[in-house]
């Protein structure tokens, strides 16, 4: 005979191959191009964009892209005086009727000024104001908001409306005004022009306007005729101009003292003892209280968890998996069967489960078959075990539970009766 | 990466810090020198894939006994290799060791020898060899990553074999063979149906097996003999399906299946016949087709790698490729279990076609369990499991009668006498003639 083996026709255990893994180096490519870009490009912003608090933004005096030397020329060219004002406070107090003030920073104004500024708003007659991207918080006293943020770079708009006799297009679009909601009546007032990006309003000897960027201003704008139109249209209105030159904020004027008001008496000091900090500095005091080598040793420590990770945290080669077998709990279907039964309160059928299994029992026993009938069933038990054979009937057949008591009950009273069958011998063969 | 050496020399300069007059200076410096001196060291660690490795030892063992595995690891760069390897087994191998000390001149090879001593049957593969190669200093290594060390490690796979326990019972089943046979002197001599020899009648001799006929035509009376049928054909059939992975008492089915499978063969192909074995869920896992002894071996080579698949087994299949394979007149045995929905739906429609050619046994390893289940009475929950387990009961009762109904024979026998129980109705068959 031949013997023929045919090895395995499939093993369910083949060697792992390690899955491909997924190319990492492939997706970080673009990503990181991406970030380039992004980084790039915000650094780049940063950078072009002006910068009102540096000195030179918008000043006179100024010949740098962003600074207004050029303006000043063109406006004094044009017959206006132009008068430069280093410190709001004295600009603000020089201006008057018939002249224009121009803010170009106008952030950079205290509390006091803008005090000084709104006095002037109501006292003064035949004046204008014009204010580059000013702080939201000085605009909507006046029934002005900011439409959505600012942008990065300036659009270029053509004016499109009749506050202005200009029609050439201009670099004003990067911040876009809309009249305030909250204050009634700031929609007939305001006028948009540039698409929202310049608001104008012209009150009873007063007219003010907000321009959302400075590039129409400034020494690189004036190359586009459009900026220098609109930049002297909104300056050149009256003979003088103050050009408040601010590019930081300034400390408001002291409180006024006691002494101020001799008429007063002033109340006594508390009795204060000057509070002496050792070696004071401009840095944190705790952190010159304790000795220098502490926080040394304190970053030192910090450095050595990260090596301690280090030397810990790589593995001697990877974890190995464990291809686990499929494993069934024994008897789980007659588990969840009876979990089943319980849940559904199924107490006849859970009965009738355990009566068909005592019959099964006490059948061979007592020499029936399985097609014998109730009532022979019934009658040879009773005479085997020696119960009634009303009691047999109701144990075997007759009684239902109508609940876990009975059911409980009724197995007892059933084991009882299956005990009884086997252990007794038959009636009449005593010996 | 770096070792302890680093750390501790920045825990020594940390020590040191009140000492100085401006810390901070210092222990940047101090960061700069350690960070240097450990990757000069990284730099100088000799790259650990510049080895070569390859696996000599065992590749079968029987469960419950140990195999040594020697991993060789030679270095073929120009430096000496200082460092650490580890040789990584499936959890389930046991490995004793799995880290060694690596101490590598060049052109030296290490043996390092490993020790397994598997828990479970079924091929046991060995992982990765990982490499961590130091630098002269000790500051920092390199060690070979996920996919070096795939690449280098030399592949090896130990088969262990079923541990075989029915085997105990084996001289007791091979003492009935021999008397069934008839080479140990019992009265009557052999039984069996087959006609062996005509001999010399001499008394003691059962007068009914005296051949008138030919007697007529010799001189002396003679008788005849009879044999034991030999080159009977035996086919196992292991059912690997989602009935086999449940446990019964402390192993799963089909361990148990299994064992049965093995211990039939084993005195079957001592009484003569031809042992076949399948392993069938779905597909079929494993076929063994054989006479002769050596199919026992073959047989534990076959059946270790089965694992239970968590599928319906489908009895068309295994009808029809026992069909296929055996032409003959043939014992079959399903080693199954008596699920109710599996047998209605599957087997009973495909039996007769098996009955009709072959006799069948159905023998599946019962759970004592349920039968623990039935007399429970302890928990308020008890009533009711042995409600379901008497159901279970009855409807394997229900199921042996169907089957019974084929002229299919079925044993239901808990796991420890279950092997024993089949090799007695094979060795009752034989002895009556019946395969």
């Amino acid at each position: 005979m031949t013997a023929v083996a045919e090895p395995d026709v499939k093993r369910p255990e083949e060697p792992t191959t390690p899955r491909p893994r997924f190319d990492r180096r492939r997706m970080a490519i673009p990503l990181l191009v991406a970030l380039v870009l992004i980084v790039f490009t915000v650094v780049a912003a940063l950078v072009e964009s002006p910068d009102p608090s540096d000195p030179a933004y918008l000043s006179p005096e100024s010949a740098q892209p962003d600074g207004g030397s050029v303006l000043a020329g063109e406006l004094a060219a044009a017959g206006v005086t132009v008068e430069r004002f280093t410190d709001a406070t004295e600009g603000l107090a020089a201006a008057g009727d018939g002249t224009t003030v121009f803010l170009p920073a106008p952030a950079f104004l205290n509390t006091d000024q803008l005090y000084q500024l709104g006095d002037l708003v109501l006292t003064a007659s035949d004046v204008t104001i014009v204010m580059v991207d000013p702080p939201r918080n000085q605009i909507t006293p006046l029934g002005l908001d900011t439409s959505g943020g600012a942008r990065i770079a300036t659009r270029r708009l053509a004016p499109e409306c009749d506050a202005l006799a200009t029609t050439a297009e201009a670099d004003v679009g990067r911040q876009a005004y809309r009249p305030s909601e909250t204050v009634a009546g700031a929609g007939e007032q305001w006028s948009l022009c540039f698409d929202g990006y310049l608001a104008r309003a012209e009150l009873t000897g007063l007219d003010v306007t907000v321009v959302g960027a400075g590039d129409p201003f400034g020494n690189a704008g004036m190359a586009l005729p459009g900026n220098r139109t609109l930049a002297l249209e909104l300056l050149a209105g009256h003979d003088r101009l103050v050009w408040i030159d601010v590019h930081a904020l300034a400390t408001p004027a002291p409180a006024p003292q006691p002494s101020d008001y001799p008429d007063v008496e002033a109340p006594e000091p508390p009795p204060s003892v000057p509070i002496r900090w050792p070696e004071a500095g401009p840095t944190n005091p705790l952190y010159d209280a304790m000795p220098q080598w502490l926080w040394a040793g304190l970053v030192g420590l910090l450095v050595l968890g990260v090596m301690a990770a280090l030397w810990r945290g790589r593995r001697l080669g990877p974890p190995v998996a464990e291809p686990l077998p499929a494993s069934v709990p024994s008897a789980e279907t007659v588990h969840g069967r009876a979990r089943l039964y319980r849940r559904a309160y199924a107490y006849p059928q859970a009965l009738r489960a355990l009566r068909a299994g005592a019959l099964r029992r006490i059948r061979p026993v007592l020499g029936l078959s399985s097609q014998a009938d109730e009532a022979t069933v019934v009658s040879r038990t009773a005479a085997h075990c020696g119960w009634s054979e009303p009691d047999v009937a109701a144990v075997l057949f007759r009684s239902e539970p109508r609940s876990e008591a009975e059911l409980f009950h009724a197995r007892h009273t059933l084991d009882a009766l299956v005990a009884a069958v086997e252990n007794s011998r038959p009636q009449g063969r005593d010996e | 990466m770096i070792t302890w050496r680093p750390v501790a020399l920045w825990a020594a300069g940390i020590l040191t810090l009140p000492a100085w007059p401006s810390p901070w200076p210092v222990l940047w410096t101090w960061l700069v020198v350690v960070a240097a001196v450990a990757l000069a060291d990284w730099l100088l660690a000799v790259p650990p894939t510049a080895v070569h490795m390859w696996r000599t030892g065992d590749t079968v063992v029987r469960l419950g006994n140990s195999a040594e595995v020697t991993l060789h690891v030679r270095n073929d760069g120009a430096r000496p290799i200082r460092g650490r390897v580890r040789d990584a087994w499936t959890p389930s191998a046991g490995a004793e060791n799995e880290r060694y000390l690596l101490n590598l001149p060049p052109r030296a090879t290490a043996t390092l020898t490993t020790r397994l001593t598997p828990v479970r049957r079924g091929d046991r593969h060995a992982a990765t060899v990982t490499i961590r190669s130091f630098g002269p200093m000790g500051f920092a290594y390199r060690q070979t990553g996920n996919r070096a060390a795939s690449a280098l490690t030399p592949r090896w796979r130990v088969r262990v074999l079923p541990p075989f326990h029915a085997r105990r019972h084996l001289p007791e089943k091979l003492a009935r063979l021999r008397v069934i046979d008839g080479t140990v002197a019992m009265r009557g001599g052999g039984q069996g149906t087959e006609f062996d020899a005509l001999r010399d009648y001499v008394p003691g001799d059962d007068v009914r097996s005296i051949d008138w006929r030919a007697s007529a035509r010799s001189q002396s009376i003679v008788v005849k003999n009879w044999r034991v049928e030999r080159d009977r054909r035996v086919v196992s059939v292991i059912d690997t399906g989602r009935t086999s992975a449940v446990r019964v008492g402390d192993e799963p089915r089909l361990d148990a299946q299994i064992e049965a499978c093995l211990l039939l063969s084993t005195v079957a192909a001592v009484a003569g016949d031809r042992v076949d074995a399948l392993a069938v869920d779905t597909e079929v896992r494993a076929a063994v087709q054989s006479g002769g002894k050596s199919v026992v071996p073959r047989l534990l080579q076959a059946m270790s790698p089965l694992e239970p698949a968590l599928v319906e087994t489908d009895f068309g299949l295994v009808v029809s490729e026992v069909l296929r394979r055996e032409s003959k007149r043939a014992l079959v045995v399903l080693f199954t279990s008596l699920e109710p929905g599996v047998i209605t739906e599957s087997l009973l429609p495909s039996l007769p076609a098996l009955a009709s050619r072959h006799r069948v046994i159905v023998a599946a390893v019962s759970d004592p369990e349920v039968a623990r289940l039935r007399d429970a009475n302890d928990s308020p929950l008890d009533v009711y499991r042995a409600a379901a387990a008497e159901q279970s009961l009855l409807e394997r009762g229900k199921v042996t009668a169907a089957l019974a109904r084929h002229g299919v024979e079925v044993i239901d026998e808990p796991a420890d006498r279950f092997a024993s129980l089949v090799v007695d109705r094979y060795l009752t068959l034989k002895a009556t003639g019946r395969l």
